[in-house]
C-alpha cells in the first residue's frame, strides 16, 4: 500500500511502529527503511486495462515526505491536469478551464484517473501506527522469494480498509503483494510488485500492478522511471499557485 | 475625448504589460514547447420548431503551450466548419446579445449543396496569454480564464468569464484581462484582475482573496463592474461533509441608488457505487441584467453520471429555469474506442421558450430535440 501512495506521489510511504509484536515491528522498521524518503522525483505510467483494451497515461511527480505530493499528467489526453496534495486535502486542476477543484469526501473512493486506485487510497497517510494494528501471520512464498506474512487490522474509522494483508519479502523488506479487504471480509483490492530496483542502500518497487476486485476483469499496472530520492525540492511546488502556474 | 484617451492610455498598458511579461517570458533559456490539441466531429439531426433540420460541426484544437523556469505562454484555438442547421444556429446566435464574444464567424466556401448561411468557419481563441512568475507573485496578461467561484454551471462571483451554452456541455469564455496573483500560503493569497472594456470605466475589476480554513475552501471578493456601473461583494466556499457543499453569492450595489441585486448559487455532489450526482440552485435577484443567459429568478441544474466503465460512462444534465418552466436536459453515451480517441452519442432535449440552449434565440414552446455523434481524437 504504501508503495502505492508514494507511485501516486501522495504520500512517502512511512514508519509503521508501535505494533503489537517486535518481529512485526522489526520488518515493518526494515520496510520503511526501504520505502521512506524526505523527497522524491519520478516520472511514472500508468497502464490501465479494461477486458481487452489498455490505455496509457503519464506524469511527472514530486513528493515530501508524506504529506504534500504534486504530479501532472503528460499523455495527450490528460496533458496538463495536475494533482496537489497537502496532508489530507487534495486539488485537481484542469488546464482547459484553467480550473482548480478540491475533491470530496466521496469521490475519494472513486478510481483516480481511471485506474484501479482510488483518491482515497493515494491520501492515505504514513500513520499506520496509528490507524491499524498489525500481527505477524507466518512465512509463505510469493514466486520465489521467501516473504514474512503481515496482517494489518484497522483500529480507526478513518482507515482507508477494514484489514489489509502484505506479503514483505524477508530479504530485501519489500512488499511484495498485497491484500485489501472490507469490514464485511469482501477482498477489495490486491497489489503485486513485479519489479524491485536497488536505489543507493535500499530495495525500491518501480513496476506494481493493482486489481480493484469492486470492477470486473480490469488492472492497473504503474511503472515509475527516473527515481530521485531525497533530491532537494522547492517547497514552492507544493503551493495552489504552483498547481495553476 | 477625456474618455477615449483614458481608454487608448488602459489599452497601452495593457499591451504594454504584455509585451513586457512577453519579452521577459522569451528571454529566459531551457523554453520548452508543447503542441497538443484535439481534432472533433459531431454530425447531428435536430427537430426545432417543427422543423426537421440537419448540421455537423468539424472543430480543430490546437494548444500551444511554451513554458520555462520563470514564465509561461499558452495560446489555444479552435476552428470549426460548420454545415446545415449547425451554420444557421451559428449565424442566428451571433446576431443575438448572447453571441459567443471570443468567436469570429465568417461564411464558408459555398458549393452546391447549400445556401451561403447554410456555412461558416468559426475561429474562437479561447486563450491567448503570457504569465510571468516572479518569488513574490505572478502576472498574467492576456486572454485567460479568471473562473472565480465553485459552481458546476454557475458562479455568480465569477464577473469576468461568461458562459458559453451552446455546445452539449457547458463552457466557459476566456476574458481579456490583466492578472496579478499574490500568494500568502500554500493555499493563500490575493488576486488583482483588470478586465478593461473599450472605455476602462466600463470595464470589470476585482480583488479576491481565498483560504483554506478548517479544510474549507472560500474567498472573498470584491469588484468593479462598469458595465452595470456597480460596486460587487462577494463569498463563496466548498466544504466537505462526506457529501461535497459548496455555495457562493454576490450582492451588486449601484451608482444610481437603485435597489441593489442578490445572485446566489448553492450545490452538493456525491457519489455511490458507479454513480456520481450533482445538484446545483441559482438565484438571479437582478434578471436580464445582471445575467442575460439565465434571466428568471429560480434556476435548477442536476447532473447524473453512470461510470459503467473506464471505457463507458452515461451522463445526462438537466437545466431547468423554474420560473419559466423550460429548460434542456442532454443525454450523452461515451466510448473510448482506442488511445485518445471517444465516440460518443448525445440526444439533447429542450422544453418552452428557454433563454439558453437548443432554444436559443428560438423562442418557440413546446418540444425540441437533437440527436447526434461526437468523434474526438486528441494528441
Amino acid at each position: 500500500m504504501k508503495r502505492l501512495l508514494i507511485l501516486f506521489t501522495l504520500a512517502a510511504a512511512g514508519g509503521v511502529a508501535a505494533l503489537s509484536a517486535q518481529t512485526v515491528d522489526e520488518i515493518l522498521s526494515k520496510v520503511d527503511a526501504n520505502m521512506s524518503f524526505g523527497n522524491m522525483r519520478y516520472s511514472g505510467k500508468m497502464e490501465i486495462t479494461i477486458g481487452g483494451e489498455t490505455r496509457y497515461k503519464t506524469m511527472d511527480a514530486v513528493a515530501k515526505g508524506s504529506e504534500k505530493a504534486f504530479a501532472e499528467f503528460t499523455n495527450p489526453e490528460d496533458r496538463g491536469t495536475r494533482y496537489l496534495k497537502l496532508d489530507k486535502d487534495l486539488w485537481i486542476y484542469f488546464p482547459k478551464e484553467q480550473g482548480t477543484v478540491k475533491i470530496s469526501g466521496h469521490l475519494l473512493k472513486e478510481g483516480m484517473m481511471g485506474s484501479d486506485v482510488s483518491y482515497e487510497d493515494a491520501l492515505e497517510s504514513r500513520d499506520f501506527k496509528v490507524k491499524y494494528g498489525a500481527t505477524l501471520k507466518g512465512r509463505e512464498t510469493v514466486g520465489d522469494r521467501d516473504c514474512f506474512v503481515v496482517q494489518l487490522d484497522a483500529k480507526l474509522p478513518t482507515a482507508a480498509y477494514d484489514r489489509r494483508v502484505m506479503w514483505v519479502d524477508a530479504e530485501r523488506y519489500v512488499v511484495l503483494k498485497e491484500e485489501m479487504y472490507a469490514k464485511s471480509g469482501k477482498l477489495l483490492k490486491t497489489s503485486s510488485t513485479l519489479e524491485v530496483v536497488r536505489i543507493g542502500e535500499r530495495w525500491y518497487p518501480s513496476r506494481t500492478e493493482y486489481v480493484s476486485k469492486l470492477r470486473n476483469n480490469t488492472k492497473t499496472l504503474l511503472a515509475m522511471s527516473k527515481i530521485e530520492i531525497d533530491v532537494a525540492l522547492d517547497e514552492r511546488q507544493f503551493t495552489m499557485a504552483a498547481l495553476t502556474k | 475625448m477625456r474618455s477615449r484617451i483614458l481608454s487608448v492610455a488602459v489599452r497601452g498598458a495593457l499591451l504594454a504589460s504584455f509585451l513586457a511579461v512577453g519579452a521577459a517570458a522569451w528571454a529566459q533559456a531551457g523554453v520548452s514547447y508543447n503542441l497538443g490539441g484535439l481534432v472533433s466531429s459531431e454530425p447531428y439531426a435536430a427537430w426545432i420548431a417543427s422543423d426537421f433540420s440537419y448540421g455537423a460541426v468539424s472543430t480543430s484544437s490546437l494548444v500551444l503551450d511554451a513554458r520555462g523556469e520563470k514564465a509561461r505562454a499558452e495560446a489555444s484555438i479552435d476552428t470549426s466548419v460548420l454545415t446545415g442547421a449547425a451554420a444557421q444556429e451559428a449565424w442566428l446566435l451571433a446576431s443575438t446579445p448572447y453571441g459567443r464574444s471570443d468567436e469570429l464567424l465568417v461564411p464558408a466556401a459555398v458549393s452546391g449543396a447549400y445556401s451561403p448561411e447554410e456555412t461558416a468557419v468559426s475561429l474562437r481563441v479561447r486563450s491567448l496569454y503570457l504569465k510571468l512568475d516572479l518569488d513574490w507573485a505572478s502576472v498574467t496578461a492576456g486572454r485567460q480564464f479568471v473562473n472565480y467561484g465553485r459552481g458546476a454551471l454557475w458562479s455568480p462571483t465569477d464577473i469576468f468569464d461568461e458562459l458559453d451554452l451552446s455546445g452539449l456541455s457547458p463552457e466557459r469564455i476566456g476574458s481579456d484581462a490583466l492578472r496579478l496573483s499574490v500568494p500568502v500560503g500554500a493555499t493563500e493569497g490575493l488576486d488583482l484582475v483588470a478586465a478593461p472594456n473599450t472605455a476602462p470605466a466600463d470595464g470589470r475589476y476585482a480583488l479576491c482573496g481565498r483560504a483554506l480554513i478548517g479544510g474549507v475552501d472560500g474567498a472573498l471578493l470584491a469588484a468593479r463592474n462598469g458595465e452595470n456601473k456597480g460596486w460587487v461583494v462577494g463569498a463563496d466556499f466548498k466544504a466537505d461533509l462526506e457529501i461535497g457543499f459548496y455555495g457562493e453569492a454576490t450582492y451588486e450595489l449601484y451608482d444610481s441608488g437603485a435597489d441593489g441585486t442578490l445572485r446566489a448559487a448553492a450545490g452538493a455532489d456525491y457519489s455511490f457505487g458507479d454513480f456520481i450526482i450533482a445538484a446545483e440552485y441559482y438565484y438571479n435577484g437582478g434578471g436580464a441584467a445582471a445575467d442575460i443567459l439565465f434571466p428568471d429568478a429560480h434556476n435548477l441544474y442536476g447532473s447524473i453520471v453512470w461510470k459503467a466503465s473506464e471505457l463507458f460512462q452515461l451522463s445526462d444534465t438537466t437545466v431547468w429555469d423554474i420560473s419559466a418552466s423550460c429548460g434542456t436536459s442532454t443525454l450523452l453515451a461515451t466510448l473510448s474506442v482506442a488511445q485518445n480517441a471517444t465516440l460518443g452519442a448525445f440526444v439533447q432535449g429542450g422544453y418552452g421558450a428557454a433563454a439558453y440552449g437548443l432554444e436559443l434565440g428560438q423562442g418557440g414552446s413546446g418540444w425540441d430535440a437533437i440527436c447526434g455523434l461526437t468523434i474526438e481524437v486528441k494528441f
